[in-house]
């Protein structure tokens, strides 16, 4: 009991990693880490180190998600140079706030120390990769953008870089757990699925990211399969 | 309220340390368990209920928490007698505190998921919608799913709960099993009087329906199930 106790009032213990001098990764070490040695981070984040690394995180999520979102703005072109960008960012972070609470607990459910600040440093993380990984796929969704009308290609294509990126950004949050004692990872399968739906839904609450509208919001409320139908129903073809 | 948090939070994460804990059973514990219960429950179902009106909301807050705990109570006998019948060296007061725990991880799962919830029913078409029905079956079935889940993980709990005190694994799958066969034949009954949770989109907005002591969950089922085979 008291070391159950001890183990809620304090950082949980840093895991198990190749030696490191305890120093502050900082903006690009966190970066680095992110993509080479994810054990790094996580390191940094039990140290006592949630809120930095928290910010490092968020601050590189929010501007690659700002520039994923300018080459997707670019596909029409006008007023979506800005609203894309905006929407995406909001989109995303928006998420994961609502995604938040329930990660906290299901990663409690899968026997996880970690606390919420940690919690929300490994979200952070999490973002941080999948928004690095959009950036590297950025130039080959211009280049499409750039050459196609068909918004429903255009949508599949960004669906098609999204699952991949989702698909290696769990893989760190999985992995992030686990290095925290994680051991029931079903209950973070689950939250993906949950965080995976709410990001969906979420492309579609703030529609149109691609093509145009004469209104910055839709007031018509859809779900992201019956949004998806009507699409591939009318084949829509946008004004560029 | 930290160490509250803390023990609560020791429950979800390394239940078989909390053996200690579990065996005590002391009231205070208890107590918490409950008000989680109220407060997360109470949540989660003022979500269940937004989407037909905010009355019905308010209705739900305060029916879903008190279908748990009314459960739990009017079972809380008979939990305790089948345990103690089935070998498990565990008093009344450590089988409805177990039940409890269970219900407090139940009912902050469902909490944890509100936000969740909350922006999909946002996203729904509302009740003036033209298709209002489909939007009803849609948030009854997404109601459903994580209930499911919810109950799944807690009772998955409880057996982890059962396991550090039952002396064989046998035990405590026997004293599970007994326990959800008895909660959920009452609880079945239980939801049906306190219906409507989503609300009907072409029933009014009430507390009680007019006719909720008339007739019973099972003979419903049983009913509909005769119509479907016989149409």
């Amino acid at each position: 009991m008291t070391t159950t106790n001890a183990s809620n009032s304090q950082p949980p213990t840093p895991p198990a990693i190749p030696n490191e001098n305890g120093e502050p990764l900082g903006f690009r070490g966190s970066i680095e880490s992110l993509l080479k040695k994810p054990e790094r981070l996580v390191c940094e984040i039990s140290r006592g180190r949630a809120g930095a690394t928290a910010s490092f995180m968020g601050l590189a999520a929010l501007i690659c998600l700002a520039a994923y979102g300018l080459t997707a703005g670019m596909f029409s072109w006008g007023d979506q140079l800005w609203a894309a960008p905006l929407k995406i960012m909001l989109g995303v972070f928006f998420s994961a706030l609502i995604c938040l609470p329930s990660l906290f607990i299901f990663s409690c459910l899968s026997g996880s120390e970690a606390g919420l600040a940690e919690t929300g440093a490994i979200l952070a993380g999490t973002l941080g990769l999948l928004a690095l990984l959009l950036l590297g796929f950025a130039p080959v969704s211009w280049i499409f953008a750039q050459s196609t009308d068909s918004i429903v290609f255009m949508g599949l294509l960004h669906l098609f870089v999204w699952g991949i990126a989702f698909r290696y950004a769990m893989g760190f949050l999985h992995r992030a757990f686990g290095l925290l004692n994680s051991s029931r990872k079903h209950h973070l399968v689950i939250w993906s699925v949950v965080f995976a739906l709410v990001l969906l839904q979420m492309s579609t609450t703030l529609r149109p990211i691609l093509g145009t509208s004469d209104r910055f919001l839709q007031t018509e409320k859809k779900s992201f399969f019956t949004h998806w139908g009507d699409c591939l129903k009318t084949g829509g073809k946008a004004t560029k | 309220m930290k160490q509250t948090i803390s023990r609560l939070l020791a429950l979800c994460r390394k239940p078989e340390q909390e053996d200690g804990r579990l065996r005590e059973a002391a009231w205070p514990d208890c107590m918490i368990y409950g008000l989680i219960v109220v407060l997360g429950a109470g949540i989660y179902g003022a979500t269940i209920g937004l989407w037909r009106a905010p009355l019905q909301a308010a209705y739900v807050f305060v029916k879903f928490p008190l279908l748990l705990l009314a459960t739990t109570g009017a079972n809380a006998l008979l939990n305790g007698m089948l345990a103690q019948l089935m070998g498990a060296p565990m008093s009344f007061r450590q089988s409805t505190h177990l039940i409890l725990a269970a219900s407090a991880v139940f009912a902050l799962i469902l909490a944890s998921l509100s936000p969740a919830t909350l922006f999909i029913l946002w996203n729904t078409p509302p009740l003036a919608a033209n298709n209002a029905v489909l939007s009803h079956n849609f948030i009854l079935l997404l109601h459903v799913a994580i209930i499911a889940f919810a109950g799944v993980a807690a009772h998955g709990r409880l057996y982890c709960y059962l396991r550090a005190i039952c002396p064989t694994r046998h035990m405590a799958a026997g004293v599970l099993g007994a326990w959800l066969a008895g909660n959920l034949f009452l609880g079945g009954q239980l939801s049906w009087i306190l219906r409507p949770f989503i609300g009907s989109p072409k029933l009014p907005v009430e507390f009680f329906r007019s006719d909720a002591f008339s007739g019973n969950f099972y003979e419903s089922v049983w009913r509909a199930l005769v119509r479907l085979l016989g149409s």
